[in-house]
């Protein structure tokens, strides 16, 4: 599976369910680049509906490269062999990329994204913060849900037709972000979470500037682990946050970045090989560039795997 | 009844504006008043999910007009926030307003410094049924969606004003100046002009603030006027109890005059704020600023300025006018038609006579507009005052003449036979004969006592039923009883 987030502003996000507004992109998850491309040369462009919306200036090239030369590939050490939990096999998958990598010529080396790591920690203060605000319109007045009032005065009726409603309607980890965000947001609390993780924003957004001086693609692993069953981390969802760490620094700086099958590992604790993805980022707006790198690495990897017992 | 000479208020205001663009603040829906509820929404305004807002360019460049109107510096770059809270009015479950980066800062308008202008969006109407028009206790809430979105601009002062009179005629000036923009109806009972007031009172002297209490709902200059000293006299009140003000929140009930507490329940203090994800920020272009600035029309304090200093009107009346759009619209017709009359002497007759004859007839609201008297006629009657056609008193009984018929000044004093005289025999004659129908008098005024002169001016006055001029009649007597 492939998967594109294109630069923040790239797409309209009118008539998407709004989940951290400054966040949101819609992308396409496609079997392949070229399809990733296609779609989103129709989805990209300004929206007068959405006044966050720019579009992609020259649109989108439609991907043809099949070597790497003259191009410079960074490596944040951050967000690979230093990464929080990162797994052997998933080291092991993404070295073997990186020499492929190199064998299309591209001159690859190793780069620093120093406030990288803090990256999770900003993304789950400023998501929820959002999403609190953007989940308060599901309140039973208007559409959707509405759970039954207690008796009572119009004002008591109205909050507990409030709580129940908003009780029956969000699941638990909707319910976990809401009272993160809420709580971010807490007069004498702004400051040192919301206020706090927009600066650490504006420091990742510098430091991928910075290292974009020198390279003109960075990659990484997609996750520190291989990819883990349905459900499997539902019980926890620190482990589940912990798989965004390679990719919520992007979106945090607004970039553009693409996700494409790299190989097969075993997981740490043992058991089949699965999926291990290679993430590629560039700076923003220069998605027809990134397409491109993604469409050559593709075709070195030449992936084909299908999922093991169904095949 | 006055706050006792021991205490002096801290008043400050926050006034909401409704801006009559065409459109709501974030959404295409028209605005309207006193349509049926909940035709004028869509699926922005009403929060559908998927949606998103945009800026209403009309509404900035109106806001734009407000804050330099204000004198405010204009921020050139702010910011709009989400403030959150639960409340059918509020679909979103956040309204969007400015925080910490507003539109316009440090203005000032009169005496009075403008803390602050910015843009927001209006809240939708809740109808409480069967109760006091509040949730409290009510059986049933309606929300009618048409309101929701209207471009609001929110100015809050420093809290300069002293009195409840300063705040309401500072108000009404507020009021003058925005109607002169256009950019809003400012009319009070419609709501398309809310004004809270912040209030605390402090020992006569004293440095540090009092608590202040908030007053809301005052749906009329004299509600506002009334409210501020209602609630002045309450804190007075408490202080002089030696217990403490408390924080609290008051809505005005405009049909008892009283001011009853919002439990804090409605009003949640916590909004948590935090910046707008979904719009960019505004920058006003310098093209923009340039088209607000000219736009501006005469505001009230250069106004002022030119009728004190090209029209040489008197302090009070330039300011009564420049304060008072509708007066001031009136008088600067009547100007235009005034063939021989001094501006001076049609700013007093409006000013004065003509305002006090208004608010006789009708219980204290004085627009000439809606009156009998023409504008012409009034620049008429002044001409005829400064021509010595008509004695003040006579262009007195004109005036009233005008304010219940209307008609023309020159037909009713020839009607009513209030020319003044200007045969010198014949009042020559008529001082002659009240001399001798008041020979103790006479007999004083040659003696050297000009105050005694008194019963036989009344004498003359009568017999030319106030067609003589005054000055003239007094200056007669004396040359004839040698008084000079
Ligand atoms: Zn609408």
């Amino acid at each position: 599976m492939v998967g594109f987030k294109p630069t923040y502003g790239a797409i309209s996000r009118y008539g998407m369910i709004a989940f951290a507004s400054s966040l949101d992109q819609c992308g396409p998850l496609t079997r392949d680049v070229m399809d990733a491309a296609i779609l989103l040369r129709a989805l990209e462009g300004r929206d007068p509906c959405d006044s966050t919306s720019v579009g992609i200036e020259g649109g989108v090239e439609l991907p043809s490269r099949t070597d790497l030369k003259g191009l410079r590939i960074g490596v944040p050490r951050e967000l690979s062999a230093d990464a929080e939990g990162i797994e052997t096999g998933v080291t092991e998958v993404f070295e073997r990329t990186l020499g492929l990598i190199a064998d299309l010529g591209a001159e690859v080396d190793e780069c620093e994204l120093p406030h990288s790591a803090h990256g999770l920690s900003a993304y789950y203060v400023l998501a929820p913060a959002e999403a609190s605000a953007n989940l308060s319109r599901y309140d039973g007045v208007r559409y959707g849900l509405r759970a039954g009032s207690e008796d009572g005065t119009a004002e008591t009726a109205l909050v507990s037709m409030y709580e129940r409603t908003r009780a029956a309607g969000f699941g638990a980890e909707v319910k976990r972000r809401i009272m993160l965000g809420t709580y971010a947001l807490s007069s004498g609390y702004y400051e040192a979470y919301y206020g706090r993780a927009q600066r650490v924003r504006t420091k990742i957004a510098e430091d991928f500037a910075a290292a974009f001086e020198r390279f003109d693609y960075l990659v990484t692993p997609t996750s520190p682990t291989v990819a883990f069953k349905l459900g499997a981390r539902a019980e926890n969802p620190l482990a589940m946050y912990m798989s965004d760490y390679c990719t919520v620094p992007m979106p945090l700086a607004g970039l553009p970045a693409i996700s494409i099958p790299a190989g097969l590992a075993q997981p740490d604790g043992g058991g089949p090989d699965l999926p291990v993805g290679l993430q590629i980022t560039s700076p923003a707006f220069t998605e027809s560039g990134l397409l491109g790198a993604a469409f050559a690495i593709e075709g070195a990897i030449g992936f084909d795997a299908r999922p093991g017992g169904t095949g | 009844m006055a706050l006792p000479n021991n205490y002096e208020a801290v008043i400050g205001l926050e006034i909401h504006v409704q801006l009559s663009t065409k459109t709501k603040m974030f959404c295409g829906c028209a605005l309207s008043f006193g349509d049926e509820p909940n035709v004028h929404t869509c699926p922005v305004c009403l929060a559908h999910p998927g949606t998103l807002p945009t800026v209403n360019e009309r509404a900035v460049r109106y806001a734009l007009q407000i804050g330099l109107a204000l004198d405010c510096e204009i921020a050139p770059r702010s910011i709009f926030h989400r403030k959150s809270y639960f409340y059918p009015d509020n679909p979103k479950g956040y309204q969007i307003t400015q925080y910490d980066e507003p539109l316009a800062v440090n203005g000032r308008l009169g005496d009075v410094r403008i803390h602050r202008a910015h843009l927001e969006e209006d809240a939708a109407k809740t109808i409480h049924v069967g109760s006091s028009g509040r949730i409290h206790g009510s059986a049933q809430s309606l929300v009618d969606f048409n309101r929701g979105g209207t471009p609001l601009v929110e100015i809050v002062t420093e809290p300069d004003l002293k009195s409840p009179e300063e705040a309401r005629e500072w108000a009404q000036l507020l009021r003058t100046t925005i109607k002169q923009l256009g950019v809003s109806d400012v009319n009070m009972e419609e709501g398309s002009l809310r004004v809270d007031a912040n209030v605390s009172i402090r020992q006569t002297g004293a440095s540090k603030l009092g608590t202040k209490t908030e007053l809301k709902n005052m749906n009329s200059f004299r509600f506002l006027e009334r409210g501020i000293a209602a609630e002045l006299e309450r804190q007075a009140a408490v202080l002089d109890a030696r217990e403490e003000v408390a924080q609290e929140t008051f809505h005005f009930d405009p049909r008892t005059g009283s001011l009853t507490p919002l439990r804090s329940k409605e009003y949640a203090d916590d909004y948590r704020y935090f910046p707008e994800p979904d719009l960019a920020p505004l920058v006003s272009t310098d093209q923009m600023l340039e088209e607000a600035r000219a736009a501006l029309p005469e505001l009230p304090a250069n106004r002022r300025e030119r009728y004190e200093t090209e029209l040489g009107l008197p302090e009070d009346a330039a300011r009564q006018l420049a304060f008072d759009a509708e007066l001031a619209d009136f008088f600067e017709r009547a100007l235009q038609t005034a063939d021989g009359a001094e501006p001076r002497t049609i700013a007093i007759w409006v000013t004065g006579e003509l305002v006090a004859r208004l608010r006789e007839a009708s219980d204290g609201e004085a627009d000439p507009a809606s009156s009998k008297v023409t504008p012409q006629a009034l620049a008429a009657l002044a001409g005829m005052v400064d021509a010595k056609q008509v004695t003040t008193g006579a262009a007195r009984q004109v005036l009233a003449t005008l304010v219940a018929e209307g008609g023309d000044p020159a037909q009713i004093v020839e009607r009513e036979g209030l020319a003044q005289m200007s045969d010198a025999g014949e009042l020559e004659a008529i001082v002659a004969a009240a001399i001798e129908a008041e020979p103790g008098a006479a007999e004083k005024v040659r003696a050297g006592n000009p105050k005694a002169i008194g019963p036989i001016v009344g004498a003359v006055m009568r017999e030319t039923k106030g067609r003589a001029d005054g000055g003239e009649v007094t200056r007669l007597i004396r040359e004839k009883l040698g008084a000079g």
